[in-house]
């Protein structure tokens, strides 16, 4: 897939397994399909302050607000220590603007230890970028093809689920040379403190992810499959190895598991191993044989 | 990882004490530590919960934790009764320096913040201070039984003078403490700030074991964030929850 052998199709998102090393003492780093690190941008970022978390019925609310130590940082002190590690890594990045993701992108040029770019145009708690790329299909496409151009990776494009129809984005994102498409993101969600009579969180609005929205997730990858010939990430509330055949059948290549690493940070190794179970008792020598077969 | 219940019982009105059988990876625990800790019991509430260290029985092989039901996932960890199943993770995060003087250690605790200092009280040996307090007697009473069996030197205070003297557990902290003294704290932020204010005024050192909601309690989700002393947010459960007091920015928390 997208030109990388993964040596399985169980990855790690972006925002929910720190820089991929923190991960390390509760699962073998090799075990990993790949690690989809923390939002990176150009520079560091502080993110939002507190409240930054609200649990909801099977999931969660969050609004971190992208905090990251920054491209320089991730290159000089993170990557070093995943030289030994035999996982791919694929580095979440994104910008306040065009010029902020070619920034980012072309930081990672010379990067070897980096397999793909994962491009977020979907951040539902950030004004200046993120989402609202996500929501045009012209903007989307500008993005990726500036930072296909920067940083001479394979690029893999983030989509919102927010929006009312994902075909044309993803169509577009698949013209400018995405050699992938991960959704879904959190969907945009709010919670309010009735007894102070305030919205919970700063910003009103949060992401909300986890089991609550898997059904959501599994519709929009199922469309994107549909509308698209390359590749696609399903995520969106995956726990089980049968949570990730659901996003198999429905069309993806691969999948990646977010907020269940929160609760057992071994969460990967469990998946991957119920699927090849799955696979064993029913005789299915390649995933292929039950991909988008809805 | 899985673990079995021993006992959780009701050891004042809303306040329990569960203990668990532990690992040797568990009872590796320190003062300080904490526990990430769910019951089986499916996809909702999805989290784990954050739970100090209050005893390590090494020779029994059994960890105890303390907790108030404030809300659902205390509420049914409540319910659940000695055989049954435990996933717990940890332990984690940095815990207590470890004091070699205990004679000029004072330990300050706010109702349900007395679980770290427990521990803390056993590791540095008989006769260490603790001045605990509460609004009522409920909120400090449960602690007798390990007091008298690790022969701590208590002081209760509570805000309607239920029980002990009548005040907060900082007031009567004020009234002892001295320059040379190093005070380990842990109970409501509003508490927390005023430890601070006093560690500047009077110049005693303080360390403090700090709350933040959390996600993970490893480092994955960048959710417990407190603000360092340069306006850096800093991670309650990697780089805490035992901070210096002076290394956290107390106009920007609260
Ligand atoms: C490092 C650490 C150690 C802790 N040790 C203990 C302990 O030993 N004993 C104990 O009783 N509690 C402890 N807590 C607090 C405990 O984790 C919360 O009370 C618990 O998560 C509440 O869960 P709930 O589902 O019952 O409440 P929720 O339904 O999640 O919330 C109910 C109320 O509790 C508050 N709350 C929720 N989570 C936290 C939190 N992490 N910190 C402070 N307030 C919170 C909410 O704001 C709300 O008002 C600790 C917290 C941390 C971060
Ligand atoms: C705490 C948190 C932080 C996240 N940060 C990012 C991020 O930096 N970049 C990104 O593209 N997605 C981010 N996400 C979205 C996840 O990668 C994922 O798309 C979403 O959570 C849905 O998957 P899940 O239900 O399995 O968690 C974040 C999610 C959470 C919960």
């Amino acid at each position: 897939m997208i030109g990388v052998k993964f040596s399985n199709p169980v990855f790690s998102s972006s925002g929910t397994s720190g820089y991929g090393l923190e991960l390390s003492p509760y699962i073998a780093l090799g075990d990993i399909g790949a690690i989809v690190t923390k939002g990176i941008s150009a520079k560091p970022k502080q993110g939002t302050p507190q409240p930054r978390i609200v649990e909801t019925a099977s999931g969660m609310l969050n609004s971190i607000g992208l905090q990251n130590i920054g491209a320089r940082k991730l290159i000089d002190n993170v990557l070093p220590k995943l030289e030994d590690t035999d996982t791919k890594v694929i580095v979440n990045v994104f910008g306040d603007n065009l010029d902020g993701y070619i920034e980012v992108g072309r930081m990672f040029l010379n990067e070897d230890r980096v397999d793909a770019l994962e491009v977020n145009l979907s951040c539902p708690n950030v004004k200046e970028g993120g989402i609202a790329f996500g929501r045009d299909p012209e903007l989307a496409a500008e993005v990726i093809s500036a930072v296909i151009d920067a940083s001479k990776k394979p690029v893999i494009a983030k989509l919102t689920p927010n929006i009312t129809d994902i075909s044309p984005i993803a169509k577009a994102v698949e013209k400018a040379g995405a050699s992938a498409i991960s959704v879904i993101n959190c969907l945009v969600g709010m919670a309010i403190d009735v007894e102070n009579r305030r919205p919970y969180f700063k910003n009103i609005t949060a992401g909300l992810s986890g089991p609550a929205i898997k059904p959501v997730a599994l519709r929009v990858v199922w469309e994107t499959a549909k509308a698209v010939d390359i590749p696609v990430l399903g995520i969106g509330g995956i726990s089980t190895g049968r949570d990730a055949l659901e996003f198999i059948m429905a069309g993806a290549t691969a999948v990646q598991v977010g907020i269940a690493n929160l609760i057992n940070p071994g969460t990967i190794s469990d998946v991957v191993e119920e699927i090849s179970d799955f696979c064993t008792e029913n005789k299915i020598s390649d995933l292929k044989e039950i991909r988008g077969i809805i | 990882m899985k673990v079995k219940i021993l006992s959780n019982r009701e050891v004042a009105p809303e306040y329990f004490k569960l203990s668990f059988s532990a690992t040797k990876e568990l009872l590796k625990g320190r003062p300080g530590q904490f526990l990430m800790i769910r019951g089986d019991w499916g996809s909702d509430p999805f989290l784990r919960r954050p739970f100090s260290i209050y005893r390590c029985r090494k020779e029994d092989e059994s960890v105890e934790i303390l907790y108030r039901v404030v809300g659902r996932g205390t509420r049914l960890l409540s319910r659940l009764s000695a055989g049954d199943i435990l996933d717990v993770l940890g332990p984690l995060g940095n815990g207590f320096p470890v004091f070699t003087n205990k004679g000029n250690l004072l330990l300050v605790s706010g109702g349900v913040g007395i679980a770290p200092l427990i521990s803390l009280a056993e590791s540095v040996g008989s006769g260490i201070s603790l001045i605990a307090g509460g609004k009522t007697k409920h909120d400090v009473s449960y602690i007798a039984d390990d007091v008298e069996e690790l022969c701590i030197d208590v002081k209760y205070v509570t805000e309607d003078g239920s029980m002990g003297q009548k005040g907060t557990s900082v007031s009567v902290m004020r009234e002892m403490v001295t320059p040379n003294d190093t005070v380990c704290a842990c109970g409501p932020f509003g508490m927390l700030v005023e430890v601070q204010k006093l560690s500047v005024e009077i110049g005693f050192s303080a360390y403090v074991s700090c709350e933040e909601k959390m996600g993970c309690g490893v480092g994955l989700c960048f959710g417990c964030v407190v603000s360092g002393v340069d306006g850096e947010y800093l991670l309650v459960c990697k780089d805490g929850p035992v901070f210096d007091v002076q290394e956290l920015s107390w106009d920007r928390n609260s």
